[in-house]
This record gives structure tokens, sequence and C-alpha cells, in this order.
């Protein structure tokens, strides 16, 4: 079936790897994940106004807020569902096909497939780290605003978690080398919030911008925290195979070591960018 | 550069940017990444200011994996690239 989204170009193994694993996206295991959780604990912080007429999720995926907020959106809003990768399109698509006030498109926070000042409101829930130009991004997404557009755009920070990364960094340097284990971290954009706050001032009135971050400790089972390792599974795509199933073991063991009575801990750094209209950011 | 100065400018850099907020002694032989003292990201921004600061060149792909996470290793690694240099015309 044709769903007419058009491929986006050049190919980024990240959004490549999303596509391949777009028919895991919506299973429990990854639902019920800390991502899935801190998913929803996004989408319930989302308030939609009345006057809302075009509303965007970027990074839809396979379009779980965007299908939620349509039944609960104004009735004259347009709600649409912007995604790099293919397959999330088109299950995002077919989701939507009973929801007339919901399209998807493909695209990219780089380059938005919408007109200039066009938007109401702009919300992204956990993708904008895996953007490759942090400037070009926030500039674009600038563009398809319209002056009094509101916005909320919740991805990771800097210090996601540490539990994971000091138990599995020298592993992975151990498999992948220095130079490919510097390659997958160019991949994500993990910013600190000062940074955030610098870089979306630069393009919108500070005083309708705030940058709010928390830590929430996610504690899962190992497998419960390995389903959500597809996640990230494009970074390691350049682990030679001979190598990969031994690499998975150590990852593995590592990680257990963290258990403690209540699980294994992962600590999600999440920032949260609020752009409001003037007067109403608090 | 000497290859005192250049772990001394490591370690400096280190000091004001590691990841741990405890206390913990940095010198030329220690562990960086399996610590936690710094992640893949910090060891990127590492790189860009050794880069920045001395012109040398960090060539991550000559690295050696158990050598690259520490101080002097990863030093050295810079400094190989100084003594690659060809040497000036006279």
């Amino acid at each position: 079936m044709s769903t007419g989204i058009t491929p986006i170009s050049p190919v980024n193994p990240i959004v490549e790897t999303y596509s391949r694993l777009a028919r895991e996206y919506d299973e429990d295991a990854n639902f019920l994940s800390c991502w899935g959780r801190a998913s929803e604990r996004a989408l319930s912080m989302i308030r939609l106004r009345d006057d809302y007429k075009l509303i965007v999720d970027m990074g839809c995926g396979t379009g779980r807020a965007v299908h939620a907020l349509a039944s609960a959106a104004p009735p004259r809003a347009r709600l649409i569902g912007i995604d790099p990768a293919e397959n999330m399109c088109s299950i995002a698509a077919q989701k939507a096909a009973e929801q007339k006030n919901v399209e998807i498109r493909q695209g990219a926070f780089e380059k938005i497939p919408l007109e200039t000042a066009s938007v109401d409101y702009l919300y992204s829930i956990l993708a904008f780290h895996w953007v490759t130009d942090l400037a070009a991004s926030v500039a674009e997404i600038a563009r398809v605003l319209k002056p009094d557009a509101e916005m909320d755009l919740f991805f990771i920070g800097r210090d996601n978690g540490r539990e994971f990364i000091k138990k599995t960094s020298a592993i992975f340097l151990k498999y992948m080398g220095p130079a490919l284990l510097l390659d997958s971290a160019r991949l994500r954009k993990q910013i600190t919030r000062e940074t955030a706050y610098e870089l979306f001032s630069k393009a919108f009135e500070p005083s309708r911008l705030s940058v709010e971050e928390s830590f929430t400790t996610y504690y899962d089972t190992l497998e419960g925290h390995w389903a959500w390792w597809v996640r990230v599974e494009g970074h390691f795509v350049k682990i030679p195979a001979d190598k990969k199933a031994q690499c998975d073991c150590d990852v593995r063991a590592a990680v257990q070591s963290l258990a403690e009575p209540r699980g294994i801990p992962y600590t999600i750094h999440e920032l949260h960018v609020k752009l409001r209209r003037p007067g109403l950011l608090h | 550069m000497s290859q005192e100065q250049l772990q001394q400018l490591v370690i400096d850099w280190i000091k004001a940017n590691k990841r741990t907020s405890n206390h913990v002694e940095i010198a030329v032989d220690t562990e960086l990444l399996g610590t936690g003292i710094l992640d893949s990201f910090g060891f990127l921004d590492l790189i860009v200011h050794i880069e920045g600061k001395t012109g040398l060149q960090v060539d991550l792909a000559a690295a050696d994996p158990s050598e690259f996470a520490v101080v002097r290793g990863l030093c050295d690694l810079a400094l190989k690239s100084q003594a690659a240099q060809p040497c000036p015309q006279a």
C-alpha cells in the first residue's frame, strides 16, 4: 500500500535503525520500559489550547502521541505528525487513517516539511537529541512557528543514563575501538540545560522561553532494560559481527551488576524546552 | 609541546569538565572511561580541546583501546602526530 510518504535522504544510521525496528516499537516491552514511561510522562504534560489550529508532533514515531491527542484536540485543529523514519511514518499513517484531523509526513527537524509561520503549537517527545545539526534544527523550528506559537520539546540531556554509561563505556571501547566509539557518540546531541537555553534563546524571545531539567530514575529487570536497547542499536551497527555476541554478553553482565532490590536503575536526564505566549510562561 | 605540558593541559581540562561530582585525583595514569570521570561525549570535547590548543591531531584509528582512555596514552597518541610532522625546510 502506498502511503504517499517520500523517503528522505541521505541515510542516517539512527533513522535507518528506527525505521527497521518500527514494527517492534509499539510492543509492550518498549511501552513499559523506562523510555515508554518517560514518553507517557511527557505526553501527560501537554496541554492543547482551544485556539490552536495547527499542532505538530516532531519525531512522532509510530504516532502514539499524535493519535492520543487527536481525540482531545480542539474541534477545528489539524494535527501533523512528522518523522524521518519511513516505516514509522507508514505505521503512524495507518493508525491515523480513521482520524480526519491527523496527517503524517516524512521529514526531520533539520528540514521540516511545513510552511513558514504556519504552526500554532509544536511538541516533540524524546526525539530532538537525534538531530544532526542543533543550530539548523532550532532555526527550522523558529521558521515554521507563528510569532505567538507555543512549544514543548522533551529530550534527553547531557547526563542521561549515567549508571549504564559508567558500567559499559569501557566495554564498548574494547569492542569498538576509540574511533567507532566516538563516532557513535557523535550521532547524538546530548546537551546541558545551560547549552540548551543558550541555543534556543538565539531564536526565541528569552522572556517566553524556559528550559527545565529533571532526573528520574527508572527501575527495571535486565530483560526490561534490554528491550529498549533496540533503540540504541544504531550506535552499534559497526561492531564486527564476530564480536557482537560477546559484546552483548559483557554489556548484559555489566548492567546486571547494577541490580538493587528494586531492580536495575537507569536515570533519565530530561530537558524540557518550553515556549509560551508572552506573559504565560509561569 | 612537551609531554609534560600536554599532560598538564589534559589534566586541567579534565578537572574542569569531569562528569563525577565526587573528588577524584587526576594523574597521568588515571583511567578515565571506566571510572566515569569522562564519557564518550567528554572524550570528543577533550580531543577538540587538545587539537584546538596545540594544533596536534589525535589519530583515533591508530589508538590502542587500552591506552586511549588513560591520560598518558591519550597524550602519547596526540604527540605521535607531532613526531610524524615533516621537518621544516632550512
